[in-house]
C-alpha cells in the first residue's frame, strides 16, 4: 500500500511512524516548507487530562500514557514534566461548573482539587488572588518540548523506512472513480493509495478542492515569551476571567498568550501590539512578581478551529476511498497528536475503529453528535 | 583613572567624573561611558557567568542589542552594562561564583539532553528535572515596580530612518530636502555611528570620519529631523511599528510608530571569530574597539591580537598603533599581502586564560607559537545586520562577498513594499558608498511618497554610485544582488572557506552562541547525527539564536558553518525567520501602554 502523508507535524509524523510499525513500507511524508513548519512547534507544548466533555478527557488521558513513554519511544528526550494546571476561577458559577465537571474526572480517575483563595496564595505566593474565588488543579497535567516530539517521531519514522519530503507542497488530492490515487505537487504527481491530509490549518484547502466541507477554519493565535529567569513556575496557570496563561519552560522562559477578538483565515503567521499590550496588563495584574520580567519574542500559530472545538480524525465512508484526515484540533492537537497517530494507523491499515475514536470521525456533524468542548486554552 | 586609559586622551567629550561601587570596590569613570567600557577601563573584564556551564564571561560587543553578559545594578538583577551610563554611586555586582556541583551537572544541562539511561528511568528522571531547572544560571526576575503614568508616544512620520550613522543620515538629509516628516531612531548615545570612531580618512571621503559625519549631523538637524537617541527599534507589528527607549533609567519609555515609508540603516554586525575558549572576557568585536578607543580614550589591551586582516582589522591595528599598543594581526589567508605586520596562514588559535584571556596558542602551517595578550579583537568578518529587514518580511539571501543580505535593487528597493535598505545593512563596504546609498534611499522614499522631482536627483545618482561600486572593486556582487532582486533567482554561492572559522574540529569549548552556551560541537551534532542542514531545524535542536540577543551574534555564523561542513549553498541553508521583539522590554513597560492612542 502507497501511502502519502501531507504535513510533518506531530500528527504526520506519529502516524507515519505508528505506520511504518505496523509494517506499513511505502510512507511518503510531504512537507510544503521544512519539518515540522506547521503548529507542532508554535504550540505552548503543553499536555492535559482535563476536558469539558467525557470524550475528549478519555481520548488525552490514553495520549498523555503515550507522551509519559515517548522518549524511550523514539529515543530523544522531549524532557516531560507533569506540573499541573492551575484554571483561577471568578465567579460561583465556574467554580460549580468546575465541581459538576471533577464529578466526571473522579470518574475516569483523574480527579484535581480544588484550592481556596488563601490556599492558592501560599502555594503560588507570585500570584495575585484577591478577586480569585477558588482555583483548581489538575496535577495530572504537564509539559514536554515540542521539537524533540516531532523530531523523535521523524528520526523513529525515518528509521523504519518513512521519507520525509520537504519545500513539497501538495497543491491538490487526485481521484479517479471516487477513489484516492495520488496526490499533485508543482514537482509532478506521486501515486497513492491513500491519502492522508495532517496538514494542520492548511487540511481546508486540500478538502474544499475535493468538494467536501467540514466546518473548520484556521484562527491565528498569538504567544509570548520572557527572557530566562529561575525555574518556579510549576504549573500552567490559566486566568479563566481573561483568558490569559503563563508557564515557564526548564530553561526558564516564561511562555503566555491571550485572547484577542478571534481573527479566521490563514492570516500571515505576524504578531500584533493589541496582543502583546494585553497580555502584559493581564501578567501585570494577576502575577505582580513578573512585572520586572522581560518579553523577548513573540510569534503566532494557527488553531485549526473545528466547530465542536474537538479534533477530527479518520474518514467520512462516503469520501473518495483511500482519504483519510487528522485535522481540526482546535488548539489541542499537539497533545493529542500521539495517540491520534496510533489509532489512525490501525484505522488505515486494517479498517478498525477504536472506541476511543469512534467519536471524532468526521460524520458527526451531519449526524448532529458533536463533542462541544469548552476548555480550549492552555 | 583606569588601567586602560590611553596617555593621550583624543577623545572628544568625556563628561564629568563619577565614583561607582563595583562589588564593594569603588572605581571612577566618566558620565559618558557605559558601565560596561568603565569597568573595561579599569580592568575589570570578568562581568558574570554564562548560562548552561557558568563560564566567565564578559562583554563581547558594545552594541545595546548584543547582551552576552548582565549584571546587577542598583539592586536590579540581569542588566544589560553596555545599556547603561554612569552615575555616582552607581552599585554593580557581577557574578563571579559558580556553583561547586556544577561539574557534575554540567553534562545534564547539556542543550540536547539526550542523556537515556538517565531518562528512562522513571525514577531519575524527575530528581534529575530539578536538578537541570535548577542548574540553570538564570536570575530572578527584576522586582521594581515604575509608576503607571509612563507616557506613551505615538510618533506619525512619513519616513522613520532605523539606524543613525552615515548612511542614515544622508537618507534623512534627502529625505528632508523633499519636506518629508522624517524621524530618526539610533541606539547608539549619540548619531553617528562607527564613523565618529573614525581618527582617519573613510575611503573615498576627504576629512576623518568623525569630523565629517559630525557635520552630516549637524545638517540634518538643522533641516528639522526628529531624532530619537538611545532608541532601539523593536520591531513591525500588525498593528504598528513599536520603538523602545531603556530611559529613564528604570522605566524606560515606549514609542508607537507608524509611516509609510522606513529605510533600514543598521549598519553591519562584526561576526565572532570561532576558536577554543573564544567566550573569555577580553575578546571582543572590532567596533567595540574602535568606539573604546576613538570615543572613550579607553585602549581595549596592551597587548592586542587582532583575528583577521580585513579594511577593517588594518584600519583597527593602525589605530592602535597610534595609542602604543603591541598590536598583531592573525589572518588565515597564505602567502604576504604586503601589509605590514601581519601573520599569514594561520590555522588555529586556542586562548587559554582563567577569568580572562592571557595567551594565545597559534597554529601557522608547519609552525605553533604562543602570544601574550590581554585583549582579542575579531575583525575576520561582518555580516549586514539583516533583523530588521528580515522582520519586515523583506527576501534574505547570501552573496559570497557581501554577506546575507536583504536582495535590494540599485534604487535601495527591497522586495518589501515601502522599506528601503542603506549602507551597511546593504552589504556596502565601509565610506563613501554608505553615503550615497543613503542618499539614493532618501530620495527613493520621496519618490514613493509622490514628490517626482527627486526622480532626476536620483538617476544622476544612482549613475555616480554604480561608477563608484566600480571605482571600489565591488561591482560584480552588487549587481548580482540587483539582478537577484529583479529576478527573483537567488544566486547558488559555495563557501570554500570560513574567515571567522580559527579551529579544526567541531570543539567543545569553541563557542557559537555566547547566550546559551551553543558550541560548535552542538552544531555539528545537528548537522551530522541528526542530518538537520536547514537553519531553521538546527535553530529548534540546538536552541540556537533562541536567547536574548535574538541570533544577532550567531544566527549568520551558524548558517555559514552549516553551509561549510554539509558542503550546501548558504542559500539552502537560509537564515531562521526573525520575529519581533529585536530588544527585550520588560511586562511592567508594555503594560503601562496605552494602545487606543493610536
Amino acid at each position: 500500500m502507497r501511502i502519502v502523508i501531507v504535513g510533518s507535524g506531530v500528527m504526520g509524523l506519529s502516524s507515519a511512524y505508528n505506520l511504518a510499525k505496523l509494517g506499513a513500507k511505502n510512507i511518503i511524508i510531504l512537507e510544503k516548507e521544512y519539518l515540522s513548519y506547521g503548529s507542532t512547534v508554535r504550540s505552548a507544548s503543553r499536555f492535559r487530562v482535563h476536558f469539558w466533555t467525557e470524550e475528549n478527557s478519555r481520548f488525552a488521558l490514553e495520549a498523555k500514557k503515550i507522551m509519559l513513554k515517548l522518549s524511550s519511544i523514539t529515543g530523544w528526550n522531549i524532557i516531560v514534566t507533569t506540573g499541573g494546571y492551575l484554571w483561577l476561577l471568578f465567579s460561583e458559577e465556574q467554580v460549580k461548573a468546575f465541581r459538576e465537571k471533577n464529578k466526571m474526572w473522579e470518574r475516569l480517575g483523574i480527579a484535581g482539587k480544588f484550592l481556596s483563595s488563601s490556599e492558592i496564595k501560599e502555594r503560588y505566593p507570585y500570584i495575585y488572588t484577591d478577586d480569585v474565588v477558588e482555583g483548581f488543579f489538575g496535577p495530572q497535567n504537564g509539559s514536554c518540548f515540542h521539537s524533540y516530539v516531532a523530531f523523535g517521531y521523524y528520526k523513529a519514522a525515518t528509521k523504519l523506512g518513512a521519507r520525509l519530503f520537504e519545500k513539497s507542497p501538495v497543491k491538490r488530492v487526485l481521484v479517479e472513480n471516487n477513489k484516492v490515487i495520488g496526490v499533485e505537487l508543482p514537482q509532478g504527481n506521486i501515486e497513492a493509495d491513500v491519502v492522508l491530509l495532517t496538514a494542520g490549518a492548511w487540511t481546508d484547502e486540500l478538502l474544499i478542492g475535493l468538494g467536501i466541507e467540514l466546518p473548520t477554519e484556521p484562527e491565528r493565535k498569538e504567544i509570548a515569551l520572557t527572557e530566562s529567569y529561575k525555574y518556579f513556575i510549576k504549573p500552567l496557570i490559566i486566568d479563566f476571567g481573561t483568558s490569559a496563561y503563563i508557564g515557564q519552560a526548564l530553561k526558564g522562559e516564561i511562555l503566555g498568550s491571550i485572547e484577542i477578538p478571534a481573527k479566521s483565515g490563514l492570516l500571515p503567521l505576524e504578531n500584533t501590539l493589541e496582543f502583546l499590550v494585553k497580555w502584559a496588563k493581564a501578567v501585570y495584574k494577576r502575577f505582580p512578581a513578573l512585572r520586572g520580567a522581560r518579553i523577548m519574542r513573540c510569534w503566532s500559530g494557527y488553531y485549526s478551529m473545528s466547530a465542536d472545538s474537538s479534533h477530527i480524525m479518520g474518514r467520512d465512508p462516503e469520501w473518495p476511498e483511500g482519504l483519510y484526515v487528522s485535522y481540526g484540533d482546535s488548539g489541542h492537537g499537539f497533545m493529542m497528536g500521539p495517540l491520534i497517530g496510533k489509532l489512525l494507523a490501525k484505522n488505515i491499515l486494517y479498517g478498525e475503529i477504536d472506541e476511543l475514536m469512534r467519536p471524532f470521525l468526521p460524520t458527526r456533524f451531519k449526524e448532529g453528535k458533536l463533542i462541544p468542548e469548552k476548555l480550549v486554552i492552555g | 583613572m583606569g588601567a586602560l586609559r590611553a596617555k593621550d586622551l583624543t577623545a572628544d567629550s568625556q563628561g564629568n567624573v563619577v565614583s561607582i561601587d563595583v562589588n564593594g570596590a569603588t572605581i571612577s569613570g566618566f558620565t559618558s561611558e557605559s558601565i560596561s567600557v568603565a569597568l573595561y577601563a579599569n580592568g575589570i573584564k570578568f562581568l558574570g557567568r554564562s548560562k548552561k556551564l557558568y563560564r566567565p564571561r564578559g562583554f563581547f560587543s558594545l552594541h545595546p542589542q548584543a547582551r552576552t553578559v548582565m549584571v546587577s545594578i542598583n539592586g536590579i538583577p540581569a542588566m544589560n552594562p553596555s545599556e547603561i551610563y554612569l552615575t555616582d554611586g552607581l552599585k554593580v555586582r557581577t557574578q563571579q561564583k559558580r556553583p561547586l556541583l556544577m561539574r557534575v551537572f554540567e553534562s545534564m544541562v547539556d542543550t540536547s539532553l539526550l542523556h537515556k539511561p538517565l531518562v528512562k528511568n522513571r525514577l531519575i528522571w524527575p530528581i534529575a528535572l530539578k536538578f537541570i531547572a535548577n542548574s540553570i544560571n538564570n536570575p530572578e526576575p527584576a522586582k521594581y515596580e515604575i509608576s503607571h503614568s509612563v507616557s506613551t508616544i505615538v510618533e506619525n512620520a512619513d519616513l522613520v530612518i532605523i539606524g543613525g550613522g552615515s548612511a542614515g543620515l544622508s537618507a534623512a538629509i534627502e529625505a528632508r530636502k523633499y519636506d518629508l516628516k522624517v524621524l530618526q531612531i539610533d541606539d547608539g548615545v549619540e548619531l553617528g555611528g562607527e564613523m565618529l570612531y573614525d581618527k582617519f580618512e573613510p575611503p573615498g571621503i576627504s576629512e576623518p570620519g568623525h569630523v565629517f559625519v559630525k557635520n552630516l549631523r549637524r545638517k540634518a538637524l538643522e533641516l528639522g529631523v526628529r531624532v530619537l537617541s538611545k532608541t532601539t527599534f523593536v520591531g513591525f507589528f500588525e498593528d504598528a511599528a513599536l520603538a523602545f527607549s531603556p530611559y529613564p533609567l528604570n522605566v524606560g519609555t515606549p514609542y508607537i510608530i507608524s509611516a509609510k515609508a522606513y529605510i533600514v540603516a543598521t549598519g553591519t554586525v562584526d561576526l565572532p571569530c570561532i576558536f577554543a575558549n573564544n567566550d573569555l572576557p577580553g575578546i571582543i568585536d572590532a567596533s567595540s574597539a574602535l568606539m573604546m578607543l576613538n570615543m572613550h580614550g579607553v585602549i581595549p589591551g596592551k597587548n592586542v591580537a587582532i583575528l583577521g586582516a580585513t579594511e577593517r582589522g588594518l584600519r583597527l591595528a593602525e589605530n592602535l598603533k597610534k595609542n602604543d599598543v603591541n598590536t598583531v594581526v592573525l589572518d588565515k589567508s597564505c602567502g604576504n599581502t604586503g601589509k605590514g605586520d601581519v601573520i599569514h596562514g594561520v590555522k588555529e588559535i586556542v586562548a587559554i586564560g582563567k577569568e580572562m584571556v592571557k595567551l594565545l596558542k597559534v597554529k601557522c602551517e608547519g609552525e605553533e607559537f604562543r602570544l601574550n595578550v590581554d585583549c582579542v579583537i575579531c575583525a575576520a568578518s561582518t555580516n549586514p545586520d539583516i533583523r530588521i529587514s528580515a522582520q519586515a518580511g523583506a527576501k534574505i539571501a547570501y552573496v559570497k562577498e557581501l554577506g546575507f543580505l536583504p536582495l535590494h535593487d540599485f534604487f535601495m528597493r527591497t522586495s518589501k513594499d515601502g522599506l528601503f535598505v542603506a549602507g551597511g545593512a546593504s552589504g556596502s563596504p565601509y565610506g563613501i558608498l554608505h553615503i550615497i546609498e543613503g542618499r539614493i534611499a532618501g530620495l527613493s522614499a520621496a519618490v514613493m511618497l509622490n514628490k517626482t522631482s527627486a526622480e532626476a536627483e536620483r538617476e544622476a545618482l544612482v549613475k555616480e554610485y554604480r561608477s563608484l561600486l566600480q571605482k571600489f572593486g565591488i561591482s560584480d556582487p552588487k549587481e548580482k544582488v540587483f539582478r537577484s532582486f529583479e529576478t527573483a533567482l537567488i544566486p547558488d554561492e559555495k563557501i570554500t572557506e570560513l574567515p571567522t572559522l580559527f579551529c579544526s574540529g567541531p570543539r567543545r569549548d569553541a563557542f557559537v552562541c555566547f547566550c546559551e552556551d551553543i558550541r560548535l560541537w552542538d552544531l555539528h551534532r545537528s548537522i551530522s547525527v541528526y542530518g538537520f542542514t536547514c537553519l531553521e531545524k538546527v535553530k529548534r535542536s540546538t536552541g540556537i539564536g533562541t536567547a536574548s540577543c535574538q541570533g544577532r551574534l550567531c544566527l549568520v555564523n551558524s548558517a555559514l558553518y552549516i553551509a561549510y561542513v554539509a558542503g550546501l549553498s548558504p542559500n539552502a541553508v537560509g537564515i531562521a525567520r526573525q520575529r519581533p521583539l529585536t530588544i527585550s522590554m520588560p511586562i511592567n513597560l508594555l503594560a503601562a501602554m496605552e494602545m487606543n492612542k493610536t
